[in-house]
């Protein structure tokens, strides 16, 4: 029995322990916020944080998971800076990619809370968009850390 | 009913936290609460006087969407055009995928399909009609209630007015009504200076929902008592298996079963973790690939002989031998351009679950009628008894115009007889796409000493999109995509040759991809339309002016692409301008982006893009400039960096690492003007990939003097033809 948290309920299980966090997270428990987009570890459609940092749960086992905090795009509140700014600058178009996008903004945020735009680029560079929203992700992220309004 | 709740929720969330925030000033809070409403929401009781709408009797309007939501806003734009013609108060808007049926064709095509940029454009008039005819009904109905002539009524917001006594009636306590109210006399359409909704960036109504994480894609649906299937696919095209080993899926807990189907084994688990094991410890042999010597090198030389074929002749106008002699320069140039994949975000998948007398789909699919159809011939059902819902797409780009994964998902399911989720590896995913063909183009022509062009000869390679998806439009073997919007280019021809060179030997399967033809051809044409100017010794924008007489919109946006991106102040030090025009789904684009390279490494930074649109009427300003910008950086990633490789007889790309996509880094700052023109709206889903490419190509050889013929631009080709230039 592998036992962690998720947004803050302890979740038990009996799943193979080598079984990637990603599909637990979506098909067991139903949060399907969380994306599975490569498998590779290559997109970041499945970020999500673990203890405050993101992770790519695609390449994180239930095993490797074992007593830490799971935080996923259902655990953050809807009011969240980080949200509300993704909102009010109209990011996604087809939107699969971004709450990946997101949980990386927030885990930058919580380490960084005003990174400068190159920060920014080098915090975000390995999550992909194929819609390409990415500037408007830069946005998002200056104004959810005040530096735009 | 959930939805709508949660949708009232974050609407509340919202409106709390800009007030808090003091932002509330700057943004128009009417708007912003139309919400969507997922499958299996009762429609409440009210009046429907057609297949787009119901005013409910508690004054909430359904609006149903006939497009597929694949990212590009649809499901904001259709429904806000139908409410504009009503009256409707947005507020209380209700939009609805609509189900698939004949009712919600597309009017031009015939078919209920998301593609080829045409939502707005072919569903405005009729979209408006059907809200028209509401409002119209609404009124008759108070008119008679009121017994007062309909002229003294008017309607706002979801009420209906009589203006003479101030009485009212909302939509709601008409609905009744105007159920039973006849219509007659002519609708008529509002006057475009009456619009409340239409030209205005109303916020997309999938926004929040998607930031939530509560949007449903395809791979999110959840069946009870499902089960999983990923395939093993063969690694060369036409490949069928020849013999299995399964001795490395033992010990696999809870592998449910493999069969063969068709030219792939099925893999089935009762979880994703499990298919996915299987599919990798079963060992397959397979054998009768179409073309076993397929490589990239194979490729390469098809498309270097092919430019010295004659083709099929698709357009021959105008006296090409005197026009010849009339010239005072002749040019040619030829191009080479690579297989692409689409490479979606979230890769194919389909959940069925066939029943004895019953279907049910849950497609991520743009193109509904050929779900319905697939689910028809797969099952042998009638279509009263298959149920399709369109989720949510992770992008589509034309790939989820096919309905490969669809079939693959009914079959299983009828064969287990149970629920079944497939989903494809992004390894499945590049090696078995349907690819932008592979191409090539040789561009032949002339111009006078004033910098007219004389005559045009282009010859188009490339082997055959429309012969596998629609063989009937083929003309005389001449694929339409192929040759698109070079016959009916902006620029006046006095003399055109068009042909087109059918590579059928090239096996690779080929799709619609976002711009389709366009993709190459806009590449080709305004390249080579750069390479003239230089060699006249004319300025790339005056030149193109020049030639484009004809057609004042596309002039318009080229100088105003030109005069937003400071073109006649040329581009920084050390950096390159460069400039194009292109005219599709019935739209004018132009772009002028600014580069730099650096010289030892072949780093190309594209730093700024000025993108000008004259898309007719902008239904959404907005939305028209996200899919702009989004569309050229499609466009520019694979300019920069796309190519998808072959080997023995297959695809040898098979993820992200060995095709890499744009990233943030790289992306550009991109400034998108919208040029009105007041004509009817027209397409921008694809427009903006077009002409991503040749900006930059442009670019490069303004600010250092190399001409790019050849994608994708990687840093090895730009090294390469920095030094040749230095010889």
């Amino acid at each position: 029995m592998i036992s962690f948290f998720v947004n803050g309920k302890v979740v038990r299980t009996a799943s193979d322990p080598a079984t990637p966090l990603v599909w637990f997270i979506r098909e067991e428990l139903g949060l399907t916020g969380t994306k599975w987009g490569c498998g590779q570890g290559t997109c970041g459609c499945c970020t999500v944080m673990v203890d405050g940092g993101a992770e790519r749960s695609c390449q994180m086992s239930l095993q490797d998971a074992a007593s830490r905090r799971i935080t996923t795009i259902e655990g953050i509140d809807e009011a969240h800076p980080v949200k509300v700014a993704w909102l009010r600058e109209s990011v996604p178009e087809c939107g699969y990619c971004q709450p990946g996008q997101i949980m990386n903004a927030i885990a930058l945020l919580s380490l960084n809370p005003r990174p400068t735009e190159e920060e920014i680029v080098a915090a975000m560079d390995s999550n992909l968009c194929r819609c390409g929203t990415y500037n408007r992700i830069k946005r998002a992220i200056l104004r959810a850390s005040g530096k735009i309004k | 009913m959930k939805a709508a709740a949660e949708g009232r929720l974050s609407r509340r969330a919202f409106l709390k936290l800009l007030g808090s925030t003091g932002l509330l000033m700057s943004v128009s809070m009417d708007g912003v609460a139309a919400v969507f409403e997922p499958e299996g929401v009762k429609d409440s009781a009210g009046f429907s006087p057609n297949a787009w709408l119901l005013v409910g009797r508690d004054d909430k309007v359904t609006i149903y969407c006939s497009g597929c939501e694949i990212g590009q806003g649809v499901l904001t734009v259709l429904p806000a055009i139908v409410a504009d013609e009503l009256d409707a108060d947005w507020k209380r808007v209700r939009v609805r995928q609509a189900p698939v049926s004949s009712e919600y064709e597309d009017p031009v095509w015939e078919s209920q399909v998301t593609a080829g940029s045409a939502s707005v454009h072919h569903f405005y008039m009729l979209l408006r009609r059907a809200g028209a005819q509401a409002r119209r009904l609404l009124v008759l109905a108070a008119a008679k209630h009121w017994k007062v002539p309909e002229g003294e009524c008017r309607t706002r917001m979801g009420w209906v007015i009589h203006l003479p006594s101030g009485k009212r009636m909302s939509y709601g306590e008409l609905a009744l009504m105007a159920q039973s109210q006849g219509t007659k006399g002519q609708l008529v359409l509002k006057k475009e200076d009456r619009f409340t909704l239409i030209g205005r960036e109303l916020p997309r109504i999938d926004a929040g929902m998607k930031i939530n994480g509560k949007a449903r894609y395809g791979m999110d649906v959840i069946v009870k008592g499902m089960t999983y299937c990923v395939m093993k696919r063969p690694p060369a095209f036409g490949a069928r298996p020849a013999g299995m080993d399964l001795s490395g899926t033992s010990g696999i807990l809870g592998l449910e079963a493999v069969f063969r189907i068709g030219d792939k084994v099925a893999v089935v688990a009762d979880s994703p973790f499990s298919a996915l094991k299987g599919a990798e410890g079963i060992k397959v042999e397979w054998k009768g690939a179409r073309d076993p010597c397929l490589d990239d090198r194979k490729i390469e030389g098809i498309l270097n002989r092919a430019l010295h074929v004659r083709g099929k002749v698709h357009t021959a106008r105008g006296n090409m031998k005197e026009a010849e002699r009339n010239s005072f320069l002749i040019h040619e140039s030829s191009y080479f351009l690579p297989y692409l994949a689409h490479a979606t975000m979230e890769p194919m998948n389909c959940t069925a679950f066939v029943e004895k007398d019953r279907c049910r789909i849950w497609a991520p699919s743009q193109n509904p009628s050929a779900v319905l159809k697939a689910a028809r011939e797969e099952t042998g059902l009638d279509p009263q008894h298959i149920d399709i819902e369109t989720t949510f797409m992770g992008g589509s780009f034309g790939r989820r115009f096919e309905v490969d994964f669809v079939r693959e998902a009914i079959k299983v399911s009828s064969r287990l007889k149970r629920p079944v989720k497939l989903f494809w590896t992004r390894s499945d995913d590049f090696t078995h796409d349907y690819y932008r063909p592979a191409n090539a183009a040789r561009i032949r022509a002339g111009v006078d000493r004033h910098g007219c062009i004389t005559f045009y000869e282009h010859r188009v390679a490339a082997p055959s999109v429309y012969y596998r998806i629609e063989r009937s439009l083929l003309d005389d073997g001449i694929d339409p995509s192929a040759v698109e919007s070079i016959h009916n280019s902006a620029y006046s021809f006095p003399a055109l040759h068009l042909e087109y060179v059918w590579l059928k030997e090239l096996s690779p399967p080929l799709g619609f991809w976002r711009s389709v033809g366009n993709s190459h051809n806009c590449f080709t044409i305004e390249s080579f339309m750069d390479e003239l100017s230089y060699r006249i010794g004319m300025d790339p924008l005056e030149f193109r002016l020049r030639n484009l007489k004809e057609h004042p919109r596309a002039a318009r946006v080229l100088k105003v692409a030109a005069e937003k991106a400071g073109w006649h102040k040329g581009p920084r030090r050390g950096r390159g301008m460069g400039i194009c025009q292109h005219f599709l789904v019935y739209t004018y684009v132009a772009a002028v982006a600014e580069v730099s390279l650096d010289a030892d490494s072949g780093r190309l930074k594209v730093h700024k893009v000025v993108c000008a649109v004259d898309c007719g009427r902008a239904v959404n300003p907005a939305i028209v400039r996200q899919q702009i910008e989004g569309g050229f950086l499609f466009g520019l990633s694979a300019a920069l960096r796309e190519k998808v490789s072959f080997v023995r007889g297959g695809a040898a790309t098979t993820g992200f690492s060995d095709y890499p996509i744009l990233t943030m880094s790289e992306t550009p700052e991109i400034e998108v003007h919208i040029v009105e023109s007041g004509n009817e709206p027209t397409g921008v889903g694809e427009v903006g990939t077009a002409p991503a490419a040749p900006a930059v190509a442009n670019a490069l050889f303004n600010g250092f003097g190399i001409r790019i013929r050849r994608l994708p631009m990687s840093p090895r080709v730009l090294t390469g033809l920095l030094r040749r230039r230095d010889i």
